[in-house]
């Protein structure tokens, strides 16, 4: 499931279970890049969560996270975040830091 | 008129272009019409899908989200409840590989790192997708093409997608190969007039970028706002930290304008309009897509 995540909501949507949130604009190419990986992990695997998080429309997600650049990607358990990622990647890079996330080493 | 020569007769582009693509993870040819639809549907489907328990008695198939229970003496293996969509190996791939095939109920059992793994299939359930796909999916992406033009239908959103990836694959090859290139073929000394050049060209895109889309004038700024937007005291301090992209600039437009043939064409003076390099490297990407069209 993928959805828009406001600075606002973003405590309460990821409090529960695994998400990926990706820091993103709509105008970045590495972002549009990393959409396309994303459309197929999210397709294969549902029970995925991910947070779109605009930093323009929510520019407060730079100053509480340090955001550097886009995309920025957080990988998160019930609403801690475990790793970070920076840059598009491809989809075994990605899914090997997922399993991680997800169920361990 | 550009001044700077370039110190080669001919760029060996063959060369960089097959080490690419000799490479393990080389992306050796743009996907076909058809792949590029079904990546482009799974992107527009995949936030519409909706999982359902299959029928009893009914097996699993790889790509079913099935929750397990597993013992053993591992952390990760020893979980009351843990759910996955098999096939890709997120969990463990062996698990999931034998998982496939048994129904709602079985136990089996496979040895991971040595260690007995006892699963248990509680639940399987199978992904579908919508009966149709409609344009307010497409508004619900909230995507905006390159224009920055929002994409809001179906079609206008299909034809976005496959060029992304197209686009994608492209910049690959490209990104690799260049890379190589401006190692190789270094050019010591741009003629400072060319580099003189191009930093005006960059100062009246830069200026009038501003203006259009930030409202921003960027000589009216005070020390403390131009710090805060490139880290330095004014626009000009910030057009002279870009020194070294005018340099790589002028080297780069020589590699393409020498590779695409095209050095004796007026059309393509670095110094003359700020777009030709953006020109130039899509004359190279057409290029690249006719070399990497499938050819089955």
């Amino acid at each position: 499931m993928t959805r828009f995540v406001a600075e606002e909501e973003f405590d309460e949507v990821t409090k529960e279970g695994f998400w990926i949130a990706d820091f993103m604009t709509d105008h970045c190419g590495p972002c549009k890049m990393l959409d396309m990986v994303m459309n197929e992990i999210i397709f294969d695997n549902p029970e995925i969560n991910l947070a779109h998080c605009d930093i323009e429309k929510s520019p407060k997600y730079c100053e509480r996270f340090g955001i550097q650049g886009t995309p920025t990607l957080f990988f998160m358990m019930d609403g801690e975040i475990k790793e970070t990622m920076s840059g598009a990647q491809g989809r075994e890079v990605l899914e090997e830091v997922i399993s991680r996330v997800m169920f361990g080493e | 008129m550009l001044k700077t020569k370039f110190p080669y007769e001919k760029v060996d582009y063959e060369k960089y272009f097959q080490a690419y693509m000799e490479r393990e993870d080389a992306i050796r040819s743009i996907p076909t019409e058809a792949e590029l639809e079904e990546l482009a549907h799974k992107g527009l489907v995949k936030d519409h899908l909706t999982l359902s328990a299959i029928g009893e008695g009914e097996a699993a198939q790889t790509g079913d989200t099935i929750t397990f229970k597993t013992e053993s003496e591992l952390p990760k293996f020893n979980k009351e409840k843990v759910t996955v969509s098999i096939g890709r190996g997120l969990y463990n791939k062996e698990l999931e590989t034998e998982a496939a095939g048994k129904k709602a109920g079985d136990v089996y059992q496979i040895t991971i790192q040595d260690k007995p793994v006892t699963v248990t299939i509680l639940e399987i359930k199978r992904k579908q997708e919508p009966a149709e796909v409609t344009d307010e999916m497409v508004v619900g992406l909230q995507l905006k093409d390159d224009g920055g033009k929002p994409v809001t239908t179906v079609e206008a959103y299909m034809a976005f997608m496959k060029e992304q990836k197209k686009m994608e694959c492209l910049a690959n090859v490209n990104y690799y190969v260049m890379e190589k290139l401006l190692v190789d073929y270094p050019v010591a000394d741009p003629d400072q007039e060319d580099l003189q050049r191009l930093k005006e060209l960059e100062k009246e895109f830069f200026v009038k970028i501003y203006k259009e889309h930030d409202g921003i004038d960027v000589y009216a700024l005070s020390q403390e706002q131009a710090r805060e937007m490139w880290q330095c005291d004014s626009f000009d301090d910030f057009l002279e930290l870009r020194n070294e992209w005018y340099k790589m600039k002028v080297q780069q437009c020589l590699v393409y304008r020498n590779i695409l043939g095209l050095e004796d064409d007026p059309a393509y003076d670095y110094t003359d309009h700020y777009e030709v390099l953006s020109e130039l490297q899509m004359k190279l990407f057409a290029m690249l897509e006719e070399r990497m069209k499938r050819k089955d």
